[in-house]
């Protein structure tokens, strides 16, 4: 009986034992402190490679009311590496990295010229090579990646008062070229200005290709912020006019068909859809597409839309409570799944948002160390923290 | 048999506790006592083995030692060693509460000491940002108490140096805590050096709970005390040593977004060491008749 009892407790004690299982690549937040005190870091893009994550950043110069770059290179567990400033006469990186092989790009000008020039990252992250690029002085204001594995780039002529889409190759050769102009009226060029150089005033500027081979881009056309929809042809094939610089889409994701997963402002007001059909072939307008009103979603709210896989979509914004929020939709339904939060005491910016091939997700953007010092920071939520969320 | 139904009443409540604690080899060796009641020296028996039941507390310093530091920040532009927390030594004073159960034989006890254990421990971290100025300069300063409370079972080995009314003893052994609760509070304190003199205020004072910041705890026990008799109780006071060998905080929450990681408050792995401080009162539980005298 005494050797039972003894036996039975410890069994009881050492079967409560199991020792908890750490993935350090699995889930964390990471911020990355800089010790001076008037700098502040704005990122704007994120990526990864086999072996880093890369924050592409905005940086206030001395020289330039436009913002020089900075990348910032963190391994697979968010653990610093290495920052990079860029020389300082290329500025104003379009917002996003793009990835194609092992490479990343992005696009800037040169501060001088107003050319612009594609830059490339090594999968090292310790190269940054500059390429100019074959175009008139313009403000590079998007890019994303096309099907054809080459990149799409949004610009404005400020000669020709034109919104310019370009296709490019990665060595920077122009394949595909065609400009649309805003039309008679005043000039856009100090909003395209103020959306470089004032934070308040940036404009949601996006382009891509649908999965039908025709392109999009979110720019002026008819002196309004529209989506415009075009086979690179003389015309546009359909536009979704906004309102002035007050209405329009904020970012946008086709699904298939002329189907996608939009974001879009009404003045201060959000409307958002997990799936909806658009026209794209006549001429509309973006408040026909407000459902209702998303109220938790700040004024100026910077917007991005992720796939998550082919059965969700991730539609992700700022809120009113300075936290980035994540919707989940189902991407055949268009219905809302859930909702996730980041940011509990520190206000968090989002800037990014990047979907792993584990099912893992990463965000980038601000937050505010003791209140007042803007830090860049990457958090990562993992596949089964995910699925918790779902 | 008056006085044997008072001194059950006395210790029902401990009787209570004993079938708690699982001993049912106590029962046993009761049933053993009465068959051998009648032939053997209920006196020398009493001194020979003996099973004690009681009740345990005291008051514990704890002193976290790190093994591996970490920051919430990644530093850009300076030393990651200027991140590194500040540790008070055995200055937090915690406490443990719970029970006393001995089994005697000839000088020798088998003990553990089955008790709510809280640890206090409690460390700084300083940051500041710099400009060009004399007036670019901001600091904080983050004083955070933790507090963890574990489930301790202990087992140890004692042996009386002296077998008097005063018993002087010498212990050693191990023990396995699990995590039961445990609770944080950072207090923020500030630095402004705007108008050039630093100008201090406090921020904010966070507390939370924390449980799943950490694991379970093992490690090594020694120690030494003294007993005496008095009434139908003994009393025992000791003094005692905890090392732990590996660290008690659950790395997998440590990067995790939350209160604290969101303005760079993360968990260095630490271990504990501890020094205890207890007093029992503890009970006989064979020959509780007309016969006993506590020895």
């Amino acid at each position: 009986m005494r050797q039972f009892s003894l036996i039975l407790i410890l069994v009881v004690i050492f079967s409560s034992c199991k020792e908890e299982e750490f993935d350090p690549e699995s889930a964390f937040l990471q911020i990355y402190d800089d010790n001076n005190y008037n700098v502040s870091y704005q990122p704007v893009g994120l990526g990864a490679s086999d072996s880093n994550i890369f924050m592409l950043a905005k940086r206030n110069l001395d020289v330039s009311a436009f913002s020089g770059i900075n990348l910032i290179v963190a391994d697979l567990q968010g653990k610093f590496k290495r920052e990079t400033q860029l020389e300082d006469h290329f500025v104003a990186p379009t917002n996003g990295l793009i990835k194609i092989g092992t490479t990343h790009y992005f696009v800037c000008m040169d501060r001088n010229s107003l050319r612009p020039y594609l830059a490339s990252i090594s999968s090292s992250g310790e190269q940054v090579n500059f390429s100019a690029l074959n175009l008139s002085a313009s403000y590079p204001l998007a890019a994303a990646k096309s099907r054809d594995n080459r990149i799409i780039l949004l610009s404005y002529n400020p000669e020709d008062k034109a919104s310019v889409l370009s296709e490019i190759d990665p060595d920077g050769t122009i394949i595909k070229h065609t400009q649309y102009s805003i039309g008679p009226g005043d000039d856009v060029l100090t909003a395209v200005v103020n959306h470089f150089t004032k934070r308040s005033d940036r404009l949601p500027f996006f382009c891509g290709q649908a999965p039908d081979g025709s392109y999009y881009f979110n720019g002026f056309y008819n002196y309004t912020l529209s989506l415009v929809f075009t086979g690179f042809g003389e015309n546009p094939t359909g536009v979704i006019q906004g309102q002035g610089l007050n209405a329009g889409m904020k970012s946008l994701l086709p699904i298939g068909g002329n189907n996608f997963a939009f974001i879009g402002f009404q003045f201060s007001d959000h409307f958002i859809s997990g799936n909806l059909a658009l026209s794209t072939s006549d001429i509309t307008s973006s408040v026909n597409y407000f459902n209702r009103n998303i109220p938790e979603i700040s004024e100026k709210a910077n917007s991005k839309i992720a796939a998550y896989n082919a059965e969700i979509t991730i539609i992700a914004s700022e809120t009113e409570g300075r936290q980035v929020v994540l919707y989940f939709y189902d991407t055949t339904t268009g219905s809302l799944l859930s909702t996730y939060y980041i940011g509990t005491l520190n206000p968090f910016t989002l800037a990014d948002i990047l979907v792993f091939e584990d099912g893992s997700i990463a965000v980038t953007g601000t937050t505010f160390l003791a209140g007042r010092f803007e830090r860049v920071y990457l958090m990562k939520i993992s596949k089964d923290q995910v699925l918790e969320i779902l | 048999m008056k006085r044997r139904n008072l001194l059950f009443n006395r210790t029902k409540p401990f009787i209570f506790l004993l079938l708690i604690g699982m001993f049912s080899i106590s029962s046993a060796e009761g049933q053993t006592f009465f068959k051998k009641k009648k032939k053997r020296n209920l006196s020398e028996d009493f001194l020979k083995t003996q099973w004690w039941l009681g009740i345990r507390g005291g008051i514990n310093f704890t002193n976290a030692q790190p093994i591996t530091r970490y920051s919430g920040f990644n530093p850009i532009n300076y030393s990651e060693e200027s991140l590194e927390k500040e540790y008070k030594n055995f200055e937090n004073p915690g406490f443990q509460m719970g029970l006393d159960i001995t089994f005697y034989h000839a000088g020798f006890s088998i003990a553990t000491f089955p008790s709510f254990y809280i640890h206090n421990i409690g460390y700084e971290s300083n940051r500041q940002w710099e400009g060009e100025t004399e007036f670019d300069r901001y600091e904080t300063n983050y004083a955070v108490d933790q507090s963890i409370t574990f489930i301790d079972l202990p087992v140890a080995v004692k042996y009386d140096i002296l077998q008097h009314k005063v018993r002087p003893f010498v212990m050693a052994g191990a023990f396995y805590s699990f995590k039961f609760a445990s609770n944080k509070e950072v207090n923020i304190r500030e630095t402004d050096y705007a108008s050039g003199s630093p100008q201090s205020y406090d921020r904010a004072t966070l507390n939370l709970n924390n449980p799943e910041e950490f694991m379970n705890n093992w490690g090594v026990l020694g120690g030494a005390g003294v007993s005496f008799d008095f009434w139908n109780i003994r009393t025992i006071l000791d003094l005692q040593y905890r090392h732990s060998f590996r660290s008690v905080v659950n790395s997998s929450e440590r990067f995790k977004e939350s209160e604290f990681s969101a303005f760079g408050e993360v968990q260095d792995d630490y271990s504990l060491q501890n020094y205890s401080g207890s007093i029992s009162f503890v009970f006989p539980l064979r020959y509780i008749d007309s016969q006993f005298k506590a020895l």
